[in-house]
């Protein structure tokens, strides 16, 4: 399905709202203007700019809501008290039309109810604790009662309010009327003072962040609660309340300000979080992880407690335990668990008041997700590498030892016998020869000089497997007599206080082999020199030519033979050759102290 | 096969050490029959030494260059101690693969000293020749180890210099072998050789000193380069 549709749907129908809320404001003023007409409300144009004013500062923070808050509910909660904020101008418009006015006096104070509602869900938009939710039932149960009221029972006289007779009047009762007005006000502002107390409360006994995330909507809730107050008493006592009536408009204005404004600030604290990726981007400093995240979500009393796997225990940097009976219990805090598909991660103690925004805490355990995982990942393909290299080090070594072995087999074994066995031939060939048996002793002979071309022959095959001038005598010696083999003159300088790990000396003769073969073959040099030297914990090889140059590493070439060879010991192989002036080989391979 | 004694006197006594039994008695054989007396047969270099000091009158030892404990050049330091110890009896070592470092050594240990594949002791007239060259203070070197270090070198100037038949005298001298050996190996006269011989040093820069082991150094040493 096409996304863009519903979004086109939405943005239409919210706009619909919003002109709708606008209009029905501007239009209820003006035609009040123009007929003169207020009703019981005060009759001025300053008036009427203050009624406009509120109703687009609602309708301007719902946009701004709409924009910031996942949740549509607080941007409709704000438009509908837009709309009905004008309720009360529609009023003496409508008057003269029985089956409209009741209902248009009856919506007269839903803004109220919505209002208040918005200040429950701040900010996330959902009534997140059960008091909230029992006094928004409260506040709908008691507004329904008075909407039924109106309906029911409103039949004032034609000549005080200018309007015809309440169609839907069936009990006509001023008493019951007036006494279900004074209880609807009385339960509205007894439900306001507790949110207020309760908020208030709130607000003094939390910490830093709570108060700087709510730090208008108290105010404004109070200043509310004075209003109705003083609303109140003007319809109980008929009491003008001089300039203090100007009070309740702004009041009420400020609600929704505050709410956008809380929300953008939660919002700032967000971005922020973007920080403390980069903060953890090399490797989770926890300390350093811990305190900037109290940083930047302003509340000093943050804690991080680390998942310790060993353990399996959650604990602070400092390794001081996360409490027993699990922190969620001192009052105030609360708890943020963050897990990976891994397992746990840590546990974030944070002020209360930060979890009223989702989304931060979203933020929060994402930034330190993806540090975790990318500080797992990371030790987790050091681990790899690591085992793989000391794998590869023990197939060399095993393969190493394997050959050696064949070879002393052959040494020890066959070729001993197959020695003794020509000695046998030999001697049998004496005798056929000492009885004049010719036949036989050329039989013999041709048997002794097959076997002497097997020993050969089983000779070489015995030097391939494994070079025994390493085992016979040291890397030095198999060094040269590399060097007397070679066709080329080689200056040969072993500086060893001892001998190296067999499998590091093997590797050494193979690539020395290697690199002289190819001066010889390839380089068309006419000298060449080996040096070998120890320096700590690592053994240097360079092998020199002053042949053509040009050499380098390619596929499949002996250079990268070389290089295997000598990285499956973890060490590097170094080619430099430059055209015309000779190549030298470099090999660095660590040996332990 | 010749007879046993070369000079009409008292037969050859020669001391045998070899870990491996069979090759061990196999030799024994061999030199029994070209008429030597074996006079020791042991499988090690320690053992043999011993049995040397006690005999006090062996002239050749025949001797394995890997033996126990370590399997490695026992033989050789075994040599080194004999010489150390001043003795002049011949020693032949040896050994399953060619070592030109090894044979070079060998050769520095000084006169009276052999170092053959193993392989030549099935070539009955090798070993029996060997033993009696080292008895008499000679030198044996094997031709592979020679031939080896030749055309490692045939492509150097000074080798590529010399004409076929002074390759082939070089060899030999290399090998160990007398100027009279040499002359009857390539059937020369005795003249003709030295001239050769004078050439060959010369060309390769080679002081001409006197004959024996320490020619074969001079020429080993020149093919096998600062070794």
């Amino acid at each position: 399905m096409d996304p863009a549709r519903p979004r086109f749907a939405r943005i239409a129908v919210r706009a619909l709202a919003v002109t709708v809320a606008v209009a029905s404001n501007v239009v209820a003023q003006a035609i009040s203007a123009m007929t003169g007409d207020y009703g019981p409300r005060p009759s001025d144009p300053g008036w009427a700019i203050i009624f406009i004013a509120v109703a687009i500062d609602y309708v301007v923070c719902a946009v701004v809501a709409w924009r910031l808050v996942r949740n549509p509910v607080p941007g409709w909660l704000m438009v509908g008290a837009a709309l009905f904020w004008s309720a009360g101008a529609w009023y003496p418009l409508v008057r003269q039309w029985g089956w409209v006015w009741p209902w248009v006096e009856g919506v007269t104070d839903l803004w109220a109810v919505l209002v208040g509602i918005l200040v429950l869900c701040y900010p996330s938009g959902r009534l997140t604790a059960r008091f909230d939710r029992v006094v928004v039932l409260a506040v709908s149960i008691a507004f329904a009662v008075r909407l039924g009221g109106i309906l029911l029972f409103s039949s004032p006289e034609p000549a005080e309010c200018g309007c015809v007779a309440n169609p839907y009047a069936v009990l006509p009762s001023d008493t019951a009327d007036f006494w279900l007005g004074i209880a609807w006000r009385a339960v509205g502002l007894a439900l306001m003072l507790t949110v207020a107390v309760r908020l208030i409360g709130r607000w003094f006994t939390s910490s830093l962040p709570a108060r700087r995330v709510a730090f208008v909507m108290p105010l404004a809730l109070l200043l509310w609660c004075y209003a109705t107050v003083q609303d109140s008493l003007s319809f109980a006592l008929g009491w003008d309340g001089g300039w203090l009536q100007y009070i309740p408009p702004i009041a009420i204005g400020l609600i929704p300000p505050a709410f956008v404004a809380g929300v953008l600030y939660a919002r700032g604290l967000r971005s922020r979080v973007a920080d403390l990726v980069i903060v953890a981007r090399d490797k989770v400093d926890r300390g350093l992880w811990e305190s900037s995240l109290a940083r930047t979500l302003h509340d000093p009393s943050l804690r991080v407690f680390w998942w310790d796997e060993p353990l399996q225990v959650y604990q602070t940097s400092d390794g001081e335990p996360a409490p027993e009976a699990g922190p969620t219990q001192r009052p105030g805090r609360s708890t943020l668990a963050i897990d990976s598909d891994q397992g746990p991660i840590a546990l974030i103690e944070h002020d209360v008041a930060l979890s009223q925004d989702d989304r931060l805490l979203d933020a929060v355990s994402s930034a330190l997700l993806l540090s975790v995982d990318n500080d797992r990942l990371r030790g987790r393909l050091e681990r790899t590498i690591q085992e793989l290299r000391e794998s590869r080090l023990r197939i060399v070594e095993e393969g190493y030892l394997a050959r050696r072995k064949l070879e002393r087999d052959l040494h020890d074994g066959s070729q001993q016998q197959l020695v003794s066995l020509a000695i046998g031939l030999r001697i049998a060939t004496a005798k056929a020869e000492a009885h004049g048996d010719e036949e036989l002793a050329g039989d013999l002979q041709r048997a002794s000089d097959q076997l002497a071309d097997a020993l050969k022959e089983l000779r070489e095959l015995a030097r391939g497997i494994h070079p025994t001038v390493l085992t016979d005598g040291d890397l030095r010696s198999a060094i040269e007599e590399l060097g007397m083999r070679s066709h080329l003159p080689v200056e040969v300088h072993v500086d060893l206080p001892g001998r190296l790990p067999e499998v590091v000396e093997e590797t050494i003769y193979y690539c020395v082999s290697e690199c002289l073969a190819n001066a010889a073959k390839h380089a068309r040099a006419r000298n060449c020199s080996v040096s070998v030297t120890r320096a700590d914990s690592t053994v240097g090889v360079v092998v020199k030519d002053d042949g053509q140059g040009g050499a380098h590493i390619e596929p499949g070439g002996g250079l990268e033979g070389l290089r295997d060879r000598v990285e499956a010991v973890s060490g590097r192989a170094d080619v430099r050759s430059v055209e015309g002036l000779g190549t030298i080989i470099e090999l660095t391979i660590p040996v332990g102290a | 096969m010749s007879g046993g004694q070369t000079d009409g006197s008292r037969a050859l006594r020669v001391a045998v050490a070899d870990d491996a039994v069979l090759l061990r008695e196999g030799i024994g054989q061999i030199l029994r029959a070209a008429g030597m007396e074996v006079v020791a047969a042991v499988d090690t270099a320690e053992e043999l030494l011993g049995a040397v000091a006690e005999d006090g009158n062996v002239d050749a030892i025949v001797l394995d260059i890997k033996m126990p404990p370590t399997h490695t050049d026992e033989g050789l330091r075994a040599l080194e101690r004999l010489r150390a110890g001043g003795s002049t009896a011949g020693v032949l070592l040896l050994s399953m693969y060619t070592t030109a470092a090894y044979a070079i050594r060998a050769m520095s240990a000084g006169s009276g000293t052999g170092y053959l594949l193993k392989d030549r002791v099935a070539d009955a007239d090798t070993l029996v020749t060997a033993v009696r060259t080292v008895a008499r203070g000679g030198s044996v070197v094997d031709p592979e180890v020679v031939q080896l270090l030749v055309s490692a070198r045939s492509s150097e100037a000074a080798v590529e210099s010399l004409s076929a038949r002074e390759r082939d005298v070089l060899r030999l001298m290399a090998e160990g072998k007398s100027n009279v050996g040499i002359a009857g190996e390539l059937h020369l006269s005795l003249r003709t050789v030295e001239s050769h011989i004078g050439r060959i040093m010369a060309k390769l820069g080679v002081e001409d000193s006197a004959e024996g082991h320490r020619r074969v150094l001079a020429v080993l040493r020149f093919l096998g380069r600062d070794v």
